[in-house]
């Protein structure tokens, strides 16, 4: 008789894993009953288990820099820090020589205090995970004191389910890749450091699954499933149906995994010879080379606020141009579209004082901004046209709510190139503007605007924010942020139709033009550029390869068809499980 | 000699583990007594732990104060670690940009 028991938590890393629990069962620390020696014995003892520690450190920092790569050497060097931190040292020191306690004892009053402060702080601050790190180090001292050796994670079964209240980073990195299939934690956040690692490694994880430790034996075979969009949940002693289900879920990434990895910088061209345009955003000057490196030829939108963002001041003509240059060398012929200044009462700029707002989403932001600002506008512009010269570029202008902010966009524009023709300054002439659609608005008078410019790009997580009426940052209404809602499609269809009218390509840029669900409808639709995160390319490319575009304008009429977002997200679904061999992450 | 200095954090998760790893690491390189404030808290900029319970999130202010021989090189430091956005530091561990 099969028990399959389920249990549910939060998302950590995704994926499928199927083995044999490991239950990690960590004897408690015991604070010694023998009493202490002279105060300066223990004092003694301290620094040299302090010394040990920090030696110790510097080799796993060596290790797990050398496994899961340098960025993961840092976790042991912030423990090092700790470790070597004076203040801390004299704190247990004083509280030996105080109480004339064991070096043990002094380090747990000292160390348990801190992590007690730790976890008072605010349930969503940053730093509230850094108390694993804490935890580390503290029975790394203790250990040291006591003379004893690391744990023996070494005798972990390889392909386990390592199953712990919680696991801390220096027994993850002490692993050999391949040992651990999965990791299910009782505690644990998605931000800790385990949950990073976890995800670089591509182990599937799952935290803050309740009553895990007196439910599970070790061996008991356990299903670690994580999938996006869906619910993260174990299921334990799964019955033989659910354990083939997840069987050939697993085969099936897998598959798919590698599939995508083979489309890899492939032309996006259908089964049937329709061709559109994949390009990638870009939102720093370090998102460049894994553009590159998923097989981007073209950024589809480069959002220049980072630059201003960076700098202490308004950033000069020169700087700008200076860091343009660079995304724009690289991507020709491909092209970067550059969109102006994007920010709002809800991102403070350094150098230029925005009011407060009560409601920033409607205020002051993206154009509004640069036009109420010409000189800091101009000075963009400058800097944009000049970088042009380096390569090809278009300027695509935010938050344009109609034809007559635009016409005066386009009029600074031309300003900013008389600038430059009378400076004698190179610069390139003709540089082709775009208009960002994501205001129901400049939605509806999408055929006007498109008159004239030379392109339009639709950004879905705007203009679903500005459809449905629901401040996308606003916890309490994201119910109503429906992006598959089918308002949001038809807007879409609406603006691909009038830009066509007016011989304009019709781009996505948001969130759903990397969708792999809704990539076939906005095809369909006659969407000719998708711009999306790199990591988003590979799929979609094969998504595109693999696909036939008359199937997709058949999907893209019953997605326009329908009356909700679940029946929009259901039409979506059965055509991809219809198209597509892989299932979808 | 007391000299002050400030600055936005402005990296992506505010001043967290690394940030406030070098952070420390290029305080600890000054002898001047160094305080960062944010709002209404205090740490000694040389304490790790004191800087990492101060949650310094993205967006934020800090003041960093230091009052000692090489006050003034050390907060120039501190400021142009958080401006460059920790990529321009001075740890002592012989690795600089």
């Amino acid at each position: 008789m099969e028990r399959e028991v389920v249990i549910s938590g939060r998302p950590a890393a995704l994926g499928v894993a199927i083995g044999p629990a490991f239950v990690l069962n960590r004897s408690g620390i015991q604070l010694p009953s023998t009493p202490a020696g002279t105060r300066e014995q223990e004092k003694k003892r301290l620094q040299e288990a302090l010394s040990r520690t920090i030696s110790q450190l510097e080799e796993v920092n060596a290790i797990a820099s050398s496994t899961t790569g340098a960025a993961m050497g840092h976790i042991f060097r912030a423990q090092q820090t700790i470790a070597e931190d004076e203040a801390i040292r004299e704190e247990i020191c004083t509280r030996i020589h105080r109480t004339a306690c064991s070096a043990e004892e002094a380090v747990h009053h000292v160390m348990t205090g801190y992590l007690r402060l730790f976890e008072d702080l605010q349930e969503d601050a940053y730093n509230r995970s850094r108390s694993a790190d804490i935890l580390d180090l503290y029975r790394r001292i203790m250990r040291n004191l006591h003379g004893q050796e690391e744990p023996a994670l070494q005798t972990i079964p390889p392909n386990s389910i390592l199953v712990a209240e919680e696991l801390l980073p220096s027994e993850l990195a002490q692993l050999n890749p391949g040992i651990v299939a999965g990791i299910v934690l009782q505690q644990g956040t998605p931000t800790s450091h385990v949950a990073i690692i976890a995800r670089k490694q591509r182990i599937p994880m799952i935290v803050q699954v309740p009553d895990l430790i007196d439910t599970l034996r070790s061996g008991a075979t356990v299903i670690v499933d994580v999938l996006p969009g869906k619910i993260a949940r174990i299921h334990i002693e799964p019955r033989e149906t659910t354990r083939n289900h997840f069987l050939e879920q697993q085969r099936m990434l897998a598959q798919r995994h590698e599939n995508f990895n083979a489309y890899r910088g492939a032309e996006p061209e259908t089964v049937d010879g329709h061709r559109v345009v994949l390009s990638v955003n870009v939102g720093s000057s370090e998102d460049l080379v894994p553009a590159l490196r998923e097989g981007a030829k073209r950024i589809g939108l480069y959002r220049s606020e980072f630059v201003y963002l960076a700098s202490r001041a308004l950033p000069t003509e020169e700087r700008q141009y200076e860091i343009y240059k660079a995304a724009v060398a690289r991507f020709t012929p491909g092209g970067t579209v550059i969109r102006t200044l994007d920010v709002g009462g809800d991102k403070p700029l350094p150098g230029l004082t925005l009011p407060h707002e009560d409601n920033p989403f409607l205020g002051f932001r993206g154009l509004r901004v640069s036009l109420e600002y010409p000189d800091m506008f101009r000075t963009q512009l400058r800097a944009i046209l000049r970088a042009a010269d380096a390569g090809t570029v278009q300027i695509m202008f935010p938050m344009v709510t109609g034809v007559a902010d635009l016409e005066r966009a386009l009029a600074i524009l031309g300003e900013a190139e008389r600038e430059l023709e009378v400076a004698g300054v190179p610069h390139a002439k003709h540089v082709e503007t775009g208009v960002m659609i994501e205001i129901p608005s400049a939605a509806l008078v999408a055929e006007a605007l498109a008159r004239r410019v030379s392109f339009l790009s639709i950004g879905t997580n705007d203009l679903t924010q500005y459809l449905t009426a629901t401040d996308r940052l606003n916890s309490m209404v994201q119910w109503y942020h429906r992006s598959y809602d089918p308002a949001v499609f038809r807007t879409i269809a609406m603006v691909v139709e009038a830009g066509h009218r007016a011989g304009c390509p019709v781009g996505v840029c948001g969130e759903l033009g990397g969708d792999p669900l809704s990539i076939p409808a906005l095809i369909g639709m006659g969407v000719n550029e998708l711009s999306m995160s790199s990591y988003a390319l590979p799929e979609a490319t094969g998504i595109i390869r693999e696909g036939v575009f008359t199937a997709m304008q058949e999907l893209s009429k019953t997605v326009l068809a329908a009356e909700s977002d679940a029946e929009v997200l259901a039409r979506l679904e059965a055509f991809h499980k219809k198209s597509y061999s892989a299932p979808r992450l | 000699m007391n000299t002050t200095g400030t600055v936005v954090v402005r990296n992506e998760h505010g001043l967290h583990s690394r940030p406030a790893d070098l952070f420390v690491r290029t305080a600890r390189c000054f002898t001047s007594e160094i305080t960062i404030t944010c709002g209404s808290n205090q740490a000694n900029a040389k304490e790790i732990l004191r800087v990492l319970l101060l949650n310094v999130n993205p967006g934020t202010e800090i003041v960093i104060t230091a009052e000692g021989p090489d006050a003034d090189a050390a907060v120039q430091a501190l400021v142009q670690l958080v401006i460059s956005d920790f990529t321009v530091f001075n740890d002592a561990s012989g690795r600089d940009l």
